[in-house]
């Protein structure tokens, strides 16, 4: 009998043999995957069904809790990707390793059949083994939780979602392994080339961003320490963002088929990177495959000139990366003087040499070998230096860039004053970064001009700290640039606080500040909050010597008049050098959730004060030497006067010193010089008007409304510290 | 028939295959000798379409093989280092290549494997070097190849299979004209077997021809001249390969055919001539000698 007479079923079964003849890694991941899709999502679903009997939750949260763990074995939380990306790498060498071997070459490429077809079928056979296995394990898996009363159109859709960014993550992961493989002519050599390919663009992106916040004073460690083409890191940060997204939006995120989406939203340049780095791997894995020999097998990297790619590329991340670790080791130890960064720049040429060394001796499987490649080396060492003395002398400009003004579409400064926090059916809604949503700063001269200013002083004050010397040279803030074409500029800066108060008051005096800056402008969510749980709603004014509160205030009320106060009266001359009068502090804590926020309130706020007095819970920030038992005083540093003196004179070690004073004369004296501590606004010339040398703590006699003391902290205006302070903390 | 034509084939500074040019005849058992490294196993890898040629070409009935599914389906390469399906038995592969080639007969490879003792349930991998080579040349015979590329497949195998795979090899021809291209060191072997024999030496074609016209074409003589006049008279016009003079009695190998010779040596009036049988062994060292592989040197130098 030939194989011409074969009937289909002999051929289907003599198929399952090879299949399982070579093909063994597809067993152990067939196992691997069924225990943890099928068996974790019995044993998560058990879990959460008796976690809720024996915490008495309510039939659908109980619901929604039996879908949160199908989705976290089986969705965007799950850890599973970890299993594709090890089967992926396993298919890859299963059905390619033979090109390393000289008799499996033999074997294999002298049968009928075409290099193109055999890279066809060993794809086909990779790609339909994984899909088999994959959606056969997650339809059981989704058949358990049927079974177990966990299903929902929204797990099917994220599990749906999932088995797509599975799918694309093994087809991309494989690619990578693949062309690995045909680069090299041995395994282990191969398994080094993969990692190199997988790992290197975040090796990069990490020790740039590294170098940036090392050398560069303004850098601004957020948007762009974005890395591409590392389908593994994609991976890694798309399941971050996921348990991220639900820690911080509760259990509950993904109960609608429109929160799913969003998340996969937020996700999907990551998955679009992998996509594209899938793609251009199998691209170049057709190309290779062309050149590759059969005589290649038994070679380190087959193809000279990716060789020494490799080698340079790897020989400089490891020198640059050798500088960066022996700078973290001791920066806290040495002075960062020229002398230190000229050894961090000998231990990252040190670091190059000797790495290209190692992958000399590596890649010839001869340690003699590793004076081979000199050139290379050299290449490597100088391609080190020339990034180390770009960063060091910011030849790229990136401490003075400012983007030009015609490009530049609006900016933002991102330091927020305020925020409000809403926690509602295991969801969070933050009023958080505001500004990064809401301010449009529109006058990109005054922005520009004043950033400019900043960024020198940032360079300034960064020059200080590395010579040791603390000097508060303004405001510390995040700038960002938003560009026409839709990239965005972070940088770092510092606001001399001798800035001209005029350019100043231009930025931090318009519309468009206030409207980012406050998030009672954007509160549409408390306010909903406050409105379903109005009961629970509470209000309290803190000033000073007392605090009062109310549960009728509407939040509405209370900010739109909050709203008002700030278009009309908040102006950089006024929070410069005012204290604020008090502080409300909204709370509404109800068995859903809960909602707080708080909002400065400054003696010109009329409408917000009238609010107050309104619902009886104004109190008057004047201190009465009535109310007072006593103030404890405490010097930090005694023996110096820092109205006079420099900080860098002054011993931090030395000792503070506190006294308590009850006597009225004296009560009377502090309490006249002092400012309430806790409340004032970012801008206020803290540096000009308050002495921080002491602090103040005034403990107010009990009331009637009180059964406890209360205390509030203060602090010295400048230069009205009484003498007797001086001399009994000293 | 395969036909080389030109082919050349470098590995890095190495020329494994130089300008080699030669046919290979449908029907006959095709022998490629060559010193070590001479680039036999390279022009089994060309033909059977493992390796791409440099320049050159390879057609297997006019057909170019690279890439050419359709070709090689004639062709059957057993490698001298065997790889077999990881864990396999031979039944299993047997059952793979019933898949590949489509005149693939099972049952006479399970018959034949009974005829040499084979177990066809057992693990190939427990098998001796011997048994394994056993098991390439019978899944080979039972491909139904026209063409079967031996790789010093002789080589291990016990003199009983030895003449068992002779006698198959013979019936497969006799039967369907199956054509064996058998590269080896044992020359004794191929001297049996083989009807054409291309001789290799640094990659390039030292002489190709039939076995039986080589013999003819190189004559091995003993004789014993009376003198230098006589020996001169006798060898003038013959072209020598090996001379070896011990005392007076000479031994040379010549090329030229016999009643030639005999006539040159006539002009000599040798005391004493004979003409002696030789061997491909024979051949071998003398054509490679000429060329500069002398086994002297390797002791000598």
């Amino acid at each position: 009998m030939t194989s011409a007479s074969l009937s289909l079923s002999n051929r289907i079964s003599n198929h399952k043999k090879y299949v399982t003849r070579t093909l063994w890694s597809s067993i152990i991941g067939f196992l691997l995957m069924a225990i943890y899709y099928i068996l974790g999502v019995a044993v998560m679903v058990s879990r959460s069904i008796n976690y809720g009997k024996i915490y008495h939750q309510s039939p659908e949260y109980m619901y929604h809790e039996m879908q949160n763990a199908v989705t976290r074995v089986m969705g965007f939380e799950q850890l599973g990707w970890i299993l594709v990306v090890g089967i992926a790498i396993a298919f890859a060498f299963q059905g390619f390793s033979y090109v390393f071997e000289q008799k499996k070459l033999d074997f294999y490429l002298s049968q009928p059949t075409t290099r193109a077809e055999r890279m066809r079928k060993t794809y086909f056979k990779a790609i339909s083994t994984f899909l088999i296995m994959y959606i056969s394990v997650n339809a059981i898996a989704l058949l358990v939780a049927t079974c177990m009363g966990a299903m929902s159109r929204v797990v099917l859709v994220s599990v749906l979602i999932e088995t797509l960014r599975s799918f694309v993550l093994f087809f991309t992961i494989y690619n990578i392994t693949v062309l690995a493989i045909l680069l090299c002519g041995s395994l282990p050599i191969a398994m080094l080339v993969m990692a190199f390919l997988m790992l290197i663009s975040v090796v990069y992106g990490y020790v740039f961003t590294s170098y940036k916040e090392l050398f560069f004073s303004t850098y601004a460690a957020r948007g762009d320490g974005y890395v591409i083409a590392s389908p593994l890191y994609d991976r890694f940060i798309i399941m971050k963002m996921m348990l991220d997204l639900t820690r911080g939006r509760g259990e509950l995120y993904n109960t609608s088929l429109g929160s799913v989406f969003e998340c996969f939203k937020e996700t999907i340049s990551y998955d679009v990177d992998i996509l594209v780095v899938g793609l251009l791997a199998f691209v170049c894995v057709a190309v290779i495959s062309r050149f590759r020999k059969a005589e290649h097998a038994g070679k380190a990297i087959v193809f000279r000139p990716f060789r020494w790619i490799a080698k340079i590329l790897s020989c400089v991340v490891i020198g640059l990366a050798s500088g960066f670790i022996f700078y973290s080791m001791n920066d806290y130890v040495w002075d960062n003087g020229s002398k230190f960064f000229i050894m961090m720049f000998g231990i990252m040429v040190l670091g190059t040499v000797i790495s290209g060394c190692i992958i000399e001796a590596i890649l010839d499987g001869n340690i003699k070998s590793f004076i081979q490649g000199k050139a290379q080396t050299i290449m490597a060492v100088a391609i080190a230096s020339l990034i180390f003395v770009i960063f060091k002398g910011d030849l790229l400009g990136y401490d003075c860039y400012v983007p030009s003004r015609d490009k530049i579409e609006s900016c933002a400064f991102l330091e927020s004053g305020y925020e409000y926090t809403i926690y509602e059916n295991g969801q969070f809604k933050d009023g958080y970064n505001m500004p990064e949503d809401y301010m449009f700063i529109t006058d990109i001269d005054s922005f520009v001009e004043l950033s400019k200013i900043g960024m020198s002083t940032k360079k300034k004050w960064a020059e200080y700290d590395r010579t040791g010397n603390y000097h508060d040279l303004g405001w510390s803030e995040t700038i960002v640039y938003r560009l026409k074409n839709g990239r965005s500029v972070y940088r770092d800066i510092c606001i001399p606080y001798d800035i001209d108060e005029q350019l100043l008051s231009k930025l931090i005096d318009s519309d468009e500040y206030k409207k980012g800056y406050f998030v009672c402008f954007h509160d549409e969510d408390m306010r909903e909050f406050d409105a379903a749980n109005a009961k629970t709603g509470t209000v309290s004014y803190i000033s000073g010597p007392a605090q009062k509160v109310t549960s009728d205030i509407p939040y509405a009320e209370l900010s739109d008049a909050y709203r008002k106060d700030i278009d009309k009266y908040f102006t950089y001359e006024m929070a410069k050098d005012t204290v604020p009068v008090g502080q409300i502090s909204y709370d509404n804590n109800t068995n859903h959730g809960y909602a707080s926020t708080t909002m400065n309130v400054y003696d010109c706020y009329t409408n917000t004060i009238d609010v107050l007095k309104k619902y009886g819970v104004f109190v008057e920030s004047t201190l009465d030497v009535e109310q007072i038992e006593s103030i404890e005083v405490t010097n930090y540093y005694p023996g110096y006067d820092l109205e006079s003196q420099d900080l860098d004179e002054i011993d931090i070690n030395v000792e503070s010193k506190s006294i308590t004073y009850t006597e009225k004369e004296q009560i009377s004296d502090i309490i006249e010089n002092v400012v309430s501590d806790p409340y004032y606004s970012r801008w206020y010339r803290r540096d000009k008007l308050v002495n921080d040398q002491f602090y103040v703590l005034i403990n107010f006699k009990k009331t009637g409304e009180s059964n406890s003391n209360y205390a509030s902290y203060y602090s010295f205006e400048m230069g009205k510290v009484p003498d007797f302070v001086y001399s009994d903390t000293n | 028939m395969i036909e080389l034509i030109e082919l050349v084939k470098d590995f890095d500074d190495i020329k494994a295959v130089n300008h080699v040019t030669m046919s290979i005849l449908d029907g006959e058992v095709f022998g490629l000798v060559g010193t070590n490294g001479a680039g036999k196993s390279t022009i089994l890898r060309i033909i059977s379409g493992v390796i791409k040629p440099d320049k050159g070409i390879v057609c297997v009935d006019n057909r170019p093989v690279y890439d050419n599914p359709e070709v090689k389906k004639n062709i059957f390469y057993i490698s001298d280092d065997q790889y077999f399906l990881p864990n396999s038995t031979p039944e299993e592969m047997a059952d793979y290549y019933q898949e590949i080639y489509d005149n693939f007969d099972k049952l006479r490879f399970f018959k034949l494997c009974g005829g040499f003792g084979l177990d066809i349930k057992r693990r190939i991998s427990s098998f001796s070097k011997g048994m394994k080579k056993q098991v390439s040349i019978l899944l080979g015979i039972c491909s139904g190849t026209k063409y079967l590329l031996c790789d010093e497949t002789f080589d291990g195998l016990d003199p009983v299979v030895r003449q068992g795979v002779k006698s198959l090899f013979a019936a497969e021809m006799a039967d369907r004209g199956l054509t064996p291209i058998i590269a080896s060191h044992n020359l004794r072997e191929l001297e049996d077997i083989c009807d054409h024999i291309g001789l290799l030496h640094k990659g390039g074609v030292i002489l190709s021809e039939d076995l039986s016209d080589m013999k003819l074409k190189m004559q091995k003589v003993q004789c014993v001249f009376t003198s230098e006049d006589d020996e001169k008279a006798a060898l003038e016009g013959i072209d020598i390969l090996i001379h070896e003079k011990r005392g007076r009695l000479h031994t040379i190998t010549m090329r030229g055919e016999r009643e030639d010779i005999e006539a040159a040596f006539k002009r000599g009036n040798p005391v004493f001539f004979e003409v002696l049988p030789l061997s491909l062994e024979e051949i071998f060292i003398s054509e490679t000698e000429v060329v500069g592989y002398d086994i002297r040197k390797f002791i000598l130098e």
